[in-house]
Formats: C-alpha cells, sequence, structure tokens
C-alpha cells in the first residue's frame, strides 16, 4: 500500500513542470561540486550565491513579463540606468542614498510605465518596442555617465558580503526577499490576472479583466526586480558604466526560458526562472573549473539551453502522440 | 521644426494603412506593394530624412553621400532579407541568430580568402554550405521538436558567437581580397556596386516570392500552416528549409559586411540583429507571418539607415542620439506596427 503510494508520489513529482529543471539543476551542481574545490565549504557557498544574484534577480524581473505573454529586451538597459542614476546621485549620507535608490526607482518605473503603455495599450509587438525603450534608456545613461565612474557609498558593498548571524549570506536574504515580493503578489487578483492574459489574452479581455492595465502592472512589477537587480550590481561593482547590463537582458532571456517558463505566456513559475539563473551560474563555473577556455561558454551555454528546451518539451511531444 | 509634418505623415499614414492591410489579407497572394501606403510613407520620410538633412548640414542631401547611405543600407537590407523570409514564414516565425551568423560568415570569409582573390569561390561556398546546415538545425527544433523560434534561434545565436570565438581562437585573421573590397566599396557609374547587387537581389526575390510556387508556398505557410499542410505541403521540410536559407542568407550578408569593413572582427553583425527586425515590421510585414513584400523591407533598411546616418550628422552627443533613436522608433512603430490582436 505505500509502496503504491510512493510511486505516486514519484509520478506526480515527475509530472511536475519543475521536475526537468530541477534534474539539471542538480545535474549542474554535482559536476560544479566536482570541479570546485571547496564546493560545499561556506565561503565558496557565499561567493558562488554572491556572483550568481544579479541574474536571478533579473531572471526574476523578465520572468514577469514573459508570464503575462510579453518580452522584455529593455531589462539589461533599465538596470544600466538605474545603476548610472545611484552612482551618479549617492554619496556617504542616509539622504544621499536615500535619494539616490529614490530616483533609480522612478526611472525603472518610468521605464516600465513606457514599456506597459507601448505593449498594452498601444498594442506594439513587445519584442521591438522594448527594444526601441532600450536604445532610449541607453541614450539616458550615457548622458548621466558618458564615462564609468560615479561613486557608491561603502555600506553597500560591505553589506553585501557580510552573513547574518554568520549563516545567512546577504544575496541569499536579497533572493529571498525577491520571491517573497512575488508571494505579496500571489494572494493578489493580479497574480491570477497575469496568468490569464498570458495564457489567453482573448479568453481574459471576454470575462471582463482589462489586459491592457495588466500588462502594464506587470511591467511595474517587473521594476521592482529590477531595481533590486541594480542594487545588487552597484554592490559588486561599486561603480556606474552604461555599458555594463548589456548582457543581462539575453541571459535572463536564457535563464527563463530554461527555467521551464513559456514563452507564449502564461506558464510556468518565478521559481523556475531562479533556478535557471542559477544553472546558467554554475555553468559558467564549470568551464571556468575545467580550465575550459572561456571562448567555449557561449557555445555550451547555446547548447545546453537546446537541450533543456528539448528536454522540457518531449513529454508534451509524447502527449501528443498519445492522443 | 523640422518634426510636425513627419508626425502629421505618420499619422495619415496609419489611418490610410489600416482599412488597406484588412483587404490586402484577403487577397492573398496579390502583392501590390509598390502601392501599399505605408511602403511608400517609408521611402517618402526616407527623403524627407535627406532633405531635412541638406537644410541642417548642407552636403548631406547630396548625391554622392545619399550614395554612402544606400551602400550601408544594401548591407542592413540584406540580413533583412534573411529575417523577412522567416517571418513571413509565420508560426511566430524570427531569426534572432541573423546577427551571429552575419559574424560567423564575416569571420570565415574573411580566414578562408586571406587577400586572395583565388579563394573567392572556396569561401562563398563554404558560407553558403555553413550558413544552411546552422539555419537547417534551428528549423528542425523549431518544427520538429516545437521549439518555439525566439528560443531557438537565441540559443542557436549564442552557438553560432561561441562557434566563432573557438574558430577564430578570439581573434579573426585574414582580409577581404581586392575584388570583394571592389564590390563593397567600388562604384559603378557613380552608384555603388553594393546598391547595384541589392537592386539585383531585389528583383530576384521580388520575382521568387510573387510568381514562384515556392514564393507561394511561403505566404500559405505563412497565413495558415494548416490549410497548407491539408493541401499536402510537408510544412516541417519548408519551415526547416526556410531557417536554412535564413542562415545562408546571412552568413552571405556577413561576407558583404567584410567586403566593406575590409578586415572582421568577431561581433561584427551582431548590430545588425534588431534592426532586421524593425526594417521588416517598418516594411509593413506582419510579424504573424503571411503579408508583405521585400520592398517594403527594402524601404524599412532605407529609412533606419538615413535615420541613424542623420543623427550622426546632427553632431549630437552618443547618449542623445540613443534617445531620438529610441524615440522615433517608437514612434515609427505605433504607426506601424500595432498588433491586431482583440
Amino acid at each position: 500500500m505505500s509502496r503504491l503510494n510512493e510511486q505516486h508520489r514519484f509520478l506526480k513529482l515527475r509530472r511536475h513542470g519543475l521536475f526537468p529543471i530541477f534534474l539539471i539543476f542538480l545535474v549542474v551542481v554535482a559536476v560544479n561540486a566536482c570541479l570546485q574545490p571547496g564546493f560545499f565549504t561556506f565561503d565558496v557557498f557565499q561567493s558562488n550565491l554572491a556572483s550568481f544574484t544579479p541574474l536571478v534577480l533579473a531572471s526574476m524581473a523578465q520572468a514577469v513579463v514573459i508570464l503575462v505573454g510579453g518580452i522584455d529586451l529593455s531589462i539589461g538597459m533599465a538596470i544600466t540606468l538605474s545603476t548610472v542614476i545611484m552612482a551618479a546621485t549617492m554619496n556617504d549620507s542616509a539622504s544621499g542614498i536615500l535619494l539616490g535608490i529614490g530616483l533609480a526607482l522612478a526611472a525603472t518605473f518610468a521605464v516600465g510605465a513606457l514599456n506597459g503603455l507601448t505593449v498594452g495599450y498601444l498594442k506594439l509587438p513587445s519584442i521591438i518596442s522594448t527594444f526601441a525603450v532600450s536604445s532610449v534608456c541607453y541614450g539616458a545613461a550615457l548622458l548621466i555617465m558618458p564615462q564609468p565612474g560615479g561613486y557608491i557609498p561603502s555600506v553597500f558593498y560591505e553589506a553585501y558580503q557580510t552573513n547574518i548571524a554568520s549563516v545567512l549570506p546577504v544575496p541569499l536574504l536579497i533572493i529571498l526577499a525577491g520571491l517573497a515580493i512575488w508571494g505579496f503578489f500571489r494572494r493578489r487578483k493580479i497574480y491570477r490576472y497575469i496568468y490569464a492574459v498570458g495564457g489567453n489574452e482573448q479568453a481574459a479581455f471576454a470575462n471582463g479583466i482589462d489586459t491592457k492595465r495588466v500588462k502594464l502592472y506587470a511591467f511595474l512589477i517587473s521594476g521592482v526586480f529590477i531595481v533590486l537587480t541594480a542594487l545588487v550590481v552597484v554592490a559588486q561593482t561599486a561603480t556606474g558604466d552604461a555599458n555594463m547590463g548589456r548582457s543581462y537582458t539575453l541571459n535572463s532571456i536564457a535563464a527563463v526560458v530554461i527555467g521551464g517558463i513559456s514563452l507564449q505566456g502564461g506558464k510556468g513559475n518565478l521559481i523556475g526562472a531562479v533556478l535557471g539563473a542559477l544553472i546558467l551560474g554554475f555553468i559558467s563555473n564549470i568551464i571556468f573549473f575545467a580550465n575550459l577556455s572561456s571562448f567555449y561558454q557561449d557555445l555550451i551555454k547555446g547548447l545546453i539551453i537546446i537541450f533543456a528546451l528539448t528536454l522540457s518539451i518531449l513529454p508534451t511531444l509524447r502527449k501528443k502522440a498519445l492522443a | 521644426m523640422g518634426g510636425d509634418p513627419e508626425m502629421s505623415q505618420l499619422q495619415t499614414g496609419e489611418a490610410r494603412g489600416a482599412g488597406r492591410t484588412a483587404s490586402a489579407g484577403q487577397a492573398l497572394g496579390k502583392l501590390r506593394s509598390l502601392g501599399n501606403p505605408k511602403v511608400l510613407i517609408a521611402y517618402a520620410l526616407a527623403v524627407l530624412i535627406f532633405v531635412a538633412g541638406q537644410l541642417i548640414s548642407p552636403g548631406f542631401g547630396e548625391f554622392s553621400n545619399i550614395m554612402n547611405v544606400l551602400n550601408i543600407s544594401a548591407l542592413l537590407g540584406f540580413i533583412a532579407l534573411a529575417q523577412m523570409l522567416v517571418v513571413l514564414s509565420g508560426g511566430e516565425g524570427i531569426d534572432l541568430s541573423v546577427g551571429a551568423m552575419a559574424s560567423l560568415g564575416a569571420v570565415m570569409s574573411s580566414q578562408i580568402i586571406g587577400g586572395l582573390d583565388g579563394n573567392l569561390i572556396q569561401a562563398v561556398a563554404i558560407v553558403l554550405a555553413v550558413g544552411f546546415l546552422i539555419g537547417c538545425v534551428s528549423g528542425v527544433g523549431i518544427s520538429y521538436f516545437k521549439v518555439p523560434p525566439l528560443v531557438m534561434t537565441l540559443a542557436m545565436a549564442s552557438v553560432i558567437q561561441g562557434g566563432a570565438l573557438v574558430y577564430t581562437n578570439g581573434q579573426p585573421k585574414g582580409m577581404a581580397s581586392p575584388l570583394l573590397k571592389e564590390l563593397g566599396v567600388g562604384r559603378t557609374a557613380g552608384i555603388p556596386n553594393l546598391v547595384w547587387l541589392w537592386i539585383l537581389i531585389a528583383v530576384v526575390a521580388g520575382i521568387f516570392l510573387a510568381r514562384t510556387k515556392w514564393g507561394k508556398l511561403l505566404y500559405g505557410l505563412g497565413t495558415n500552416r494548416l490549410t497548407t499542410e491539408l493541401s499536402g505541403v510537408r510544412t516541417r521540410v519548408v519551415r526547416t528549409i526556410v531557417y536554412g536559407a535564413s542562415g545562408a542568407i546571412s552568413a552571405i550578408g556577413g561576407m558583404l559586411l567584410l567586403s566593406y569593413t575590409g578586415t572582421a572582427f568577431l561581433d561584427i553583425g551582431g548590430t545588425y540583429m534588431l534592426p532586421t527586425i524593425i526594417a521588416v515590421v517598418i516594411g509593413g510585414i506582419s510579424l504573424a507571418g503571411g503579408l508583405g513584400s521585400y520592398n517594403g523591407t527594402v524601404a524599412g533598411a532605407i529609412l533606419l539607415t538615413s535615420l541613424s546616418s542623420i543623427l550622426v550628422t546632427l553632431n549630437m552627443s552618443e547618449g542623445g542620439r540613443q534617445i531620438v533613436y529610441g524615440v522615433i522608433l517608437l514612434l515609427l512603430l505605433i504607426a506601424y506596427g500595432r498588433q491586431k490582436t482583440t
């Protein structure tokens, strides 16, 4: 009886959407553990986590937009704009720090609103309109800071490296905070609306959901994660640089896709995006510690994405074949 | 204010375009692209940019400068042809690997040619074959494994980029041969050779799309895959070949980039990736597939290139230029790219 129960539980687990991603995650961690000396020591855990966190947060930002059925090519430059604003305005005083964060928040929400208006209300295809917005963000960042520089208070990078009660690294805390923010929305209507609009926009509209507004809100919620990413990035680099954030755009999409979130929208889980970003981080670790030339990084990353995609799509193909 | 007439132009274009596309959708296969108001307005806007440029900075509207801009447009336009075929084929078709593929084509031809004319034919053959094969791999993933085109080609772009890095060891060697350089920067009868080539390609592409069985198949595929499949077409094979063709064309596009620059660098094609999509959309091609013509893409490529060219001439800082470019893109998209949903 209990064996049957166990089998049943395993089957249920196997059908869970995150199952293939979790398998890949375990494989990647295992390979990494073999290659990286002292992988299971706390110091290595902490430094790995610290370097993965920005992409984890950026992927959460991307995931919200993809869940609603869009895609955001402006994420990298929105992050950049935020970091540049912080580096240009902050000083050591508390008011200076608050001003920097406040301005970065305002700018990010303005970008989110612009994206939400063009994609939601003007019905532009997000893949090109967010690219245009990305250009605007890049221009603004360049105007604010033509050369890399600026000042980031030491509080930031010191805090980023500390452990609370010497067991809880701050980066982990930030990721948990990000998930908590998403958890906060989980209890609200907007959460269901995002999935509804992403899943079937017409049906959502027919059921009286203001689809345009939902898209706008999705971009604004995504903005919260963008600002979080920017905070972590400045804590890591301690400067502002208008050419810094470009890579986050495509890497966040890759992480979201690996994480099993459907690009058609409406299907997937933010945890998947977190796992996807961690997988990408571990992969670059593996390439580094396997003494492979960094030239192979893009190649292997691309192959793994294709592999992960095929793996996550195979079950649905089989279902179709049976039907 | 030079911006106001442009704005009103855009708005009337949108109003007139809306009614027209609906009827065009019904008349499948009948392409009256030259009369398509969206395309005409794109050309008119490009002319307007040259006139405005001449007023702001004398010399911008002169023949030789216009030819320079067209020369660069030809490069974008050629790679945008690859993008257009994929978008036309429908099924959310898009190819985000055209930029990486062009880069690969450029560095490969640079290394194979090594400055010698004798290696040209070999280079063309190899670049075409590699581009076609890689494109087909994307196509197989998309049509047989049902991977969404956006991700498949994005991942493939990463693979291609990595492949180019490994192939060149990080530093592309070689250069264009004299003959290839003559194609890229030389002129015949005052008109750049690349523009002559572009005209030839545009005519061939136009005839191919409007008059041949294959062209009609492509529109059929983009409009309704199911009916195309039911009428006996092996749509998965065709889709795979379309992505293969896109790969081959963008790889050769990379060779043309090399002909213009003389030497290749690793990310030479990267900046062309998203502009190809925008050129296709400005050219009146629906991202849903099955609608539009290469003539429109040509107009889109010329408009985009003249726009970035005038922004350089305006002596604006890089930051200001990026903002203006982005804002104008948004305005163009509002006029051209609105989706017909709900």
